[in-house]
């Protein structure tokens, strides 16, 4: 687990190693850490927009000490059968997930962000934070252990969820990702019975899957 | 994010306490970040309630509203970790790019330290020319320092 300074001290050091700049978009728990939701989290996921940012940032965690793990413990066959998988690499407790400019298909905007945090080391580091109802669907498609948890401590934090975004987001992403709204409508119906999920946003779903098949 | 503003008296009213136990809680929160201050002096402090813990802002817009007369309305959050100059923030202001954002990058040049690294950064972002242009434009209208003539051919 890494906490909040401590995530903020990582960073700071993982900028002074990078032979770049570079820019990446936070989601998951280090999102979340950023944005507030929560004070730890067992691992920092980052999407770059461009494999040689993504090999420059492991160039530099390298030097730091981390190495490549297995996906196989952390994703399932759905997921790892994807083209674009992360890179894992670990050091003790902490893990980064690496991906290059989507997530198990899921294209990042790297336009639409809510926060921008620099670390300025000897090269400069930026990453982004996308919004709560972004960070819900990658949550809710990455499907990793704690991920339902994580939308349940947003949601009960934030009373202004946009379902209608997410919903429409992620039937965008039909076509390319065939499981989404399959993994959506899942989750959605858990948290049913915690927070008030108008019906329209399944009919939605239901209708756009039909469509789809 | 559910945001409620109080003064201090307001505060106590509201949670049925003295102003002392208000002030006292207040402070508390404060450390933790779910409180943000404004005013003081003359004016009477206004606290701003966040459900979520908010870090204070360091960054672009925080740098451009001390300098700028007419001050922006934040797009996004931004947090800087190390050293953000006027130089960078100039770069910052040509990438968002809007003229609202462009006419008060302009009140920036005033206190550019260090061209070289103003022009290096640019360099970096293929902007040279935007900031060359941005500087032209900022001379007709504000008072501001004049750029060694090296950066300018």
């Amino acid at each position: 687990m890494i906490n909040i300074e401590d995530q903020e001290a990582l960073l700071k050091l993982v900028a002074e190693y990078l032979d770049e700049d570079i820019e990446c978009v936070a989601i998951g728990g280090t999102a979340m850490m950023f944005e507030g939701y929560k004070t730890a989290t067992k691992d920092i996921d980052l999407v770059f927009s461009s494999l040689e940012d993504r090999n420059i940032f492991i160039k530099a965690i390298e030097k730091l000490g981390y190495s490549q793990k297995s996906l196989k413990l952390v994703y399932d066959l759905k997921r790892l059968q994807k083209k674009n998988v992360p890179l894992l690499y670990s050091r003790g407790d902490e893990r980064f997930d690496l991906f290059v400019k989507d997530v198990f298909g899921f294209d990042i905007d790297f336009k639409k962000f809510i926060q921008k945090h620099e670390y300025i080391g000897r090269k400069e580091l930026i990453i982004y934070t996308v919004n709560k109802e972004l960070l819900i669907l990658l949550k809710a498609i990455t499907n990793r252990e704690k991920d339902y948890e994580d939308i349940e401590t947003i949601l009960s934090k934030e009373k202004n969820v946009d379902w209608g975004n997410i919903v429409d987001e992620a039937i965008l992403r039909r076509n390319k990702i065939s499981w989404i709204l399959i993994d959506l409508e899942e989750k959605m119906l858990q948290l049913k019975k915690k927070t008030l999920i108008k019906k329209e946003y399944f009919d939605r779903i239901y209708k756009a899957e039909a469509k789809a098949k | 994010m559910v945001v409620k503003k109080f003064t201090v008296d307001s505060f106590a009213e509201q949670k049925g306490i003295t102003r002392q136990s208000a002030l006292n809680l207040l402070s508390r929160l404060k450390k933790r970040n779910l409180v943000n201050v404004s005013g003081g002096g003359r004016q009477p402090r206004i606290y701003t309630l966040y459900t979520l813990p908010k870090k204070k802002t360091n960054g672009f817009y925080d740098l451009i509203n001390t300098y700028a007369p007419d001050k922006l309305q934040p797009k996004f959050e931004h947090y800087v970790n190390g050293r953000y100059t006027v130089e960078r923030a100039i770069i910052d202001g040509i990438i968002i790019g809007d003229s609202r954002t462009l006419d008060a990058t302009m009140h920036l040049f005033r206190h550019v330290t260090d061209w070289k690294r103003l022009f290096d950064m640019a360099e970096k972002k293929n902007l040279k020319p935007e900031v060359i242009e941005l500087y032209n434009k900022a001379r007709l209208v504000i008072k501001s320092k004049k750029m060694p003539e090296r950066y300018l051919r």
